[in-house]
């Protein structure tokens, strides 16, 4: 039966590579300043004055830090996520299944929360925080249900 | 659904690497099926037969339980 495309195994370890430095990075900046020399002219097709603070033209100056290293991780988690396994089957596609389930309800869960407790401009941080929780909870449980099938074995 | 796959693989002396290696999935697989936590697609069951060359029914049973 053909399945929905999975990246090659070896994607997984780029992806980690990928995925680890550049969340790290991005919640760093959310406390620190980003590099200066990150700031670049780009053009946008949205030109809202409040937040740019610009001109009504679509050029506007941006810091790109966040940008950049919230794209690579969101890649390089994708890649975590949705890489195949060494032997890859139909158990492996069903807990892939059910673990993708398990993060839709965990990811909506926490939005709902946060949306009751948190207000303001705190709530941009929530924002990006959950673009990240999809990936994270289905990547977590999806590990946690292999290892468990795993060790259920080692008493045979 | 109950099998018993586990007896198959003993008429066959086979581990459940053996039996995994020939029906391309994990070991894992196999064992989660013998422990009655995995049910087989009818691919995978119709493969199981082939291996060991009997009907499916001899190695899966339905339980009164599948009915509800």
């Amino acid at each position: 039966m053909k399945s929905i495309y999975l990246f090659p195994h070896t994607f997984k370890k780029i992806g980690l590579f990928l995925f680890l430095p550049c969340f790290m990075l991005l919640i760093l900046f959310q406390f620190y300043d980003s590099p200066s020399f990150m700031e670049f002219t780009i053009w946008t097709p949205i030109t809202d004055d409040f937040l740019t603070k610009t001109n009504p033209t679509h050029w506007i100056k941006n810091n790109l830090t966040d940008e950049i290293l919230s794209i690579t991780a969101i890649i390089g988690g994708l890649f975590i996520a949705f890489s195949k396994e060494k032997q890859e089957d139909e158990l492996i596609n069903e807990v892939r299944k059910s673990s993708l389930i398990w993060a839709v309800y965990v990811n909506y869960g926490f939005y709902i929360l946060m949306t009751i407790l948190v207000y303001g401009f705190d709530f941009l941080n929530v924002l990006l925080l959950n673009v990240f929780t999809l990936l994270i909870v289905f990547i977590v449980r999806f590990e946690w249900y292999k290892n468990k099938l795993k060790s259920s074995m080692d008493d045979e | 659904m109950t099998n018993n796959l586990k007896v198959w693989r003993a008429k066959f002396s086979y581990t459940q690497q053996d039996l995994a290696d020939k029906i391309q999935v994990s070991r894992q697989t196999i064992n989660a099926m013998e422990k009655g936590k995995y049910v087989p697609s009818t691919v995978l069951a119709l493969k199981l037969a082939s291996v060991f060359e009997v009907e499916v029914m001899e190695i899966f049973n339905l339980e009164d339980s599948d009915w509800n």
